[in-house]
């Protein structure tokens, strides 16, 4: 059963974390600014949720991560998107757009 | 834990520089460091906490969760002791089958032997235009000159001694070899001294113990050690290592007799062995071997010239007989061990299919898709460990029964054992056969997991209905095998072996091969007549094979004014006393028998219709001694019965039989015919024969009947097998179709109340059922023959009297699969057609 299951706000992280590593590989601080910067800050992020999500999609084989150098010199977790992670972003984003869809019905004609 | 710890770390390190990477930012706003480290500190939130959180999506591979999901699973079966117990029998039964066979798998073709470098040593294997002989001392000190890939050869074979050791004889079974022993295994005594070069050449006063003889008979004993020995002196003097364990069972080791060492090139009886030396391929010493014998076809083209050498591993070329049915029984074993996990594999499924429910609450309370797998497996796997426990402990019983039944004179047999190779495998097996019964029900639960079917509960009907074709495609070819191998069975142990073996009395006298021929010839004599004046005897004679005991010499027939032709049968040549045809109780159809001291022979009706197109042989002469020049005829005074020789012997062979005197073979055996029940007369002979001569080798004193018995003891021991896994085979796959189409009711009972509501007939209803246990059982019937097709063929090589496309074997077994399935069907489909529509559609 996919995440988004569990509680819609975390699935939903897990749909934004994903999709802005399928970009480019960041480490979690940067995920986060990153998320926040093209959300016009309308989405923060919390720490508190992202790296618990971040570790768990690593078990599931969506995302790996690897320690690299910042430019300050310092040893940061860099992420990186997996396979299983582009599919599974890809099914979380049908079911985003289903969702909305859905919502939207219900907006309109209800 | 160290990974725990490292983990920690590295988590603790990530939470860091994000903190870190907030204050810089905060310093770079305008803050100061310390308002920063606040601030930054606020904003990540409780760090203790997000640590734990992270810490805990990856506490899975560790050691205590795979406790904890054992603990659990035991619990979640404790619950259903029923189904528990049924899988871990079945489990349980399939290892212990397998680990049981495998321990004799392993006795004959896996264990190495035990000697140094055991890879090294060859059999160097001797054949006269295809048919396999014993090597010739002579000959192979040639192959062990000529042939630089072998750093050693030799030749030996092994006799039964007495040792009269005090008052009580013992029996000791004497190596004697030729050419360099201690070379080829490699071995030279820890204690004593080795046989001097002089000794070596033959001196019958010197021997050495293997270290199993001085560990059970010369405790604390000094050497050399005199011992008397067949009524001459030897002194012991030395034993051999432990690591020096080939051949096995042997006592004493002694040189060849000086005799036999420089013996005609045309005499062949000594198993001949080789060390190849370390980098040399096995290829090129067969290249170098037949470049020696081709040199030796022209230096003694009369004994020499249609002669083949091979090399083969040795332990490999020891037990190659075995290899056909050990290898099929336990092929047939690995099959059961399938078939069960594959019943496991059907009820865990079931259950999984229960459990969507649970399945879907540990999902939605945060349990990983592959936490869920894992339980499944684990479940399994807990199962199947609980049924390897349980065969190790029926192995503990069937390797002693099968230490019991497979025949001891076969070689390595002594080595079957359960040691912790035999566990080695049961573990694994069982590991596998977890894995394996977790494979459909984790699928399962996979998929409904995908299908979020939280509320629905999927069937696994689909998949269950595979298992069980699977299962019965498995059993067919279990069925035809067995099925085949009792046809072949039967029509053996029907044809008759030429004798009549009731009141009558064997005794197997083996004197040492270095007898002189002389002596040969007086000991026989006298122990004829001792044995013929024994109360109860009516007739005695020799002969120096039984029926059914193989082993007789193929000889070419020359004819007067006719030489052998190539390509014409050999004859079996047997030596006997003209008595013995009556104490065996083999008629005499014509003419009459030979005079003990004339060159005369009986012959078989086979023989007739070979050498002489049918016609009455008596008159004619014929030359039965292989060698030409000058020849030797003898005339053939009579037609006797056909005296069957081997188990698998489906035509029968041309036989002759000449008078002892003219042959030297020291292995006697004595027919006696009774005038009472033969086998209370056993110890009596037994102790006749001691208070004669108690150095006398006596091998066996057994009545004709169990001698005859013997031959079939390989064979029914493999059918015994066979038929007892097709058994088993066929009720597991039974059960399943049951079990099947029995939840199939349980399961429909609301549709089948409904349609008997709306007017179905209950005929109607149950034929439905059956119908449907028949596609199953026809899907794995289809593959399962097919399957069997190519399982006969492999048994060609154990099928005598039987073709492996034998139609009557294919036809039962389909029947027994369809009478089967309308048995497994019957009770589920009377079930349904019983079904009250009324109280089917008010439950639920």
């Amino acid at each position: 059963m996919p995440k988004s299951q569990r509680d819609v706000l975390q699935g939903t992280l897990d749909l934004l974390v994903l999709k802005v590593l399928s970009r480019e590989d960041l480490h979690g601080y940067a995920i986060a600014n990153r998320i926040q910067a093209i959300s016009d800050s309308a989405l923060r992020v919390e720490e508190g949720s992202l790296y618990p999500a971040l570790h768990r999609m690593e078990e599931d084989g969506w995302v790996k991560a690897d320690w690299q150098k910042n430019d300050a010199g310092r040893r940061v977790r860099v992420y990186s998107i997996t396979k299983a992670g582009l599919k599974q972003l890809a099914e979380e984003e049908r079911r985003w757009a289903d969702l909305t869809a859905a919502v939207g019905r219900v907006l309109r004609y209800a | 834990m160290f990974w725990n710890k490292k983990r920690s770390a590295e988590i603790e390190e990530e939470l860091a520089a994000h903190i870190e990477a907030l204050e810089a930012r905060f310093i770079e706003e305008g803050m100061t460091p310390a308002e920063a480290r606040r601030q930054a500190r606020i904003q990540f939130g409780p760090v203790a906490r997000i640590r734990e959180e992270v810490r805990e999506t990856h506490t899975v591979p560790a050691l205590e969760t795979m406790l904890r999901e054992v603990r659990w699973s035991l619990r979640a079966l404790r619950r259903r002791p029923g189904f528990a117990a049924a899988a871990v029998l079945a489990i349980g039964l399939g290892i212990g089958a397998t680990a049981s066979l495998y321990s004799v798998v392993d006795a004959f073709f896996l264990k190495a032997l035990p000697l140094p470098a055991p890879e090294q040593v060859v059999a160097v294997n001797t054949s006269r235009n295809g048919r396999g002989q014993g090597g010739n001392p002579a000959r192979l000190q040639d192959v062990g000159k000529g042939v630089p890939g072998l750093s050693a050869v030799a030749g030996y074979y092994s006799e039964g001694l007495v040792w009269e050791r005090g008052d009580s004889p013992v029996q000791v079974r004497v190596l004697r070899y030729f050419g360099d022993w201690f070379g080829v295994i490699s071995a030279s005594p820890v204690e004593g001294r080795a046989f001097t070069v002089e000794e070596a050449k033959g001196a019958d006063t010197v021997a050495i113990a293997t270290a199993a003889f001085r560990r059970q008979y010369l405790g604390g004993v000094s050497l050399p050690h005199m011992a008397r020995i067949n009524g001459k002196s030897y002194q012991i003097i030395g034993v051999l290592p432990d690591s020096a364990g080939y051949p096995e069972l042997i006592d004493l080791i002694m040189p060849g007799p000086a005799s036999l060492q420089t013996d005609y090139r045309v005499a062949a009886y000594s198993r001949d062995i080789g060390r190849v030396r370390p980098g040399v391929a096995l290829s090129q010493v067969q290249a170098q071997l037949e470049a020696v014998m081709a040199q030796l076809k022209g230096s003694y083209p009369a004994t020499d010239s249609d002669l083949r050498m091979s090399v083969r591993p040795l332990l490999e070329d020891e037990t190659r007989q075995v290899r056909g049915p050990v290898y099929a029984v336990f092929g047939a074993g690995l099959l059961i061990l399938l078939i069960a996990c594959v019943s496991v594999s059907s009820l865990l499924l079931s259950r999984a299919a229960e459990r969507t429910q649970e399945a879907s609450i540990r999902l939605s309370l945060g349990a990983s898709r592959g936490a869920l797998l894992r339980l499944y497996v684990v479940e399994a796997v807990v199962l199947a460990s609980a049924g390897g426990l349980l065969g190790l402990g029926l192995a503990w019983y069937g390797v002693d029964w099968l230490k019991a039944v497979v025949p001891a004179d076969l070689p390595m047999q002594s080595r079957i054992a359960l040691d912790w190779r035999v566990v080695r495998f049961a573990a694994l097996a069982s590991l596998v056969a977890g894995l394996l019964c977790s494979l459909s029900p984790a699928w399962f639960a996979w998929r409904s997991a995908r299908l979020q079917a939280s509320t629905r509960v999927t069937s696994p009907r689909r998949a269950r209905r595979w298992l069980t074709a699977v299962e019965v495609a498995i059993t067919v070819p279990l069925l035809v095998a067995a099925v085949l191998l009792l046809r072949s069975f039967a029509a053996s142990a029907s044809t008759p072996a030429g004798v009549n073996a009731e009141h009558a009395l064997t005794v197997t006298v083996d004197l040492p091969w270095d007898t002189p021929a002389a002596r040969l010839r007086d000991t026989q004599a006298r122990l004829l007549e001792h044995l013929t004046q024994q109360p109860g005897v009516r007739v005695a004679g020799v002969i120096d094979r039984l029926p059914l005991e193989g082993g007789t010499q193929a000889r070419p027939v020359a004819r007067r004014g006719r030489p052998a032709e190539p390509n014409e049968p050999r004859a079996s040549l047997g030596a006997a006393t003209p008595t013995v045809f009556e104490a065996l109780g083999v008629p005499l159809l014509a003419g009459r028998l030979f005079h003990p001291d004339r060159r005369e022979v009986v012959v078989n009706q086979r023989f007739a219709d070979v050498y002489f197109d049918g016609g009455n042989p008596i008159g004619e002469a014929v030359n039965i001694e292989g060698k030409g020049d000058p020849p030797v005829w003898y005339q053939i005074v009579g037609v006797v019965g056909h005296l069957r020789e081997t188990y698998g012997e489906t035509l029968a062979r041309p036989q002759v039989f000449v008078s002892t005197r003219f042959t030297y073979w020291p292995l006697l055996r004595f027919v006696l015919r009774t005038t009472e029940n033969p086998s209370a007369m056993a110890d009596g002979v037994r102790a006749s024969l001691v208070r004669l001569d108690p150095a006398l080798p006596v091998r066996r004193i057994a009545t004709l009947e169990d001698a005859l018995g013997r031959s079939l003891d390989e064979p029914r021991t493999v059918v015994s097998l066979m038929s007892g896994f097709a058994f088993a085979a066929l009720v597991l796959s039974l059960i399943g179709l049951f079990g099947l189409l029995a939840a199939d009711v349980a399961q429909r009972r609301r549709e089948i109340g409904i349609r008997l509501a709306l007017g179905a007939s209950p005929g109607e209803v149950s034929r439905g059922l059956l119908r449907d246990g028949m596609r199953v059982a026809s899907a794995g019937l289809a593959v399962g023959l097919v399957a069997a097709v190519f399982a006969a063929r492999g048994l060609e090589s154990l099928l005598f009297g039987v073709k492996p496309s034998d139609a009557v074997s294919f036809l039962a077994v389909l029947v027994v699969i369809l009478v089967g399935t309308v048995g497994a069907a019957w009770v589920p489909a009377r079930r349904a057609s019983r079904v009250d529509p009324a109280s089917a559609l008010r439950s639920e």
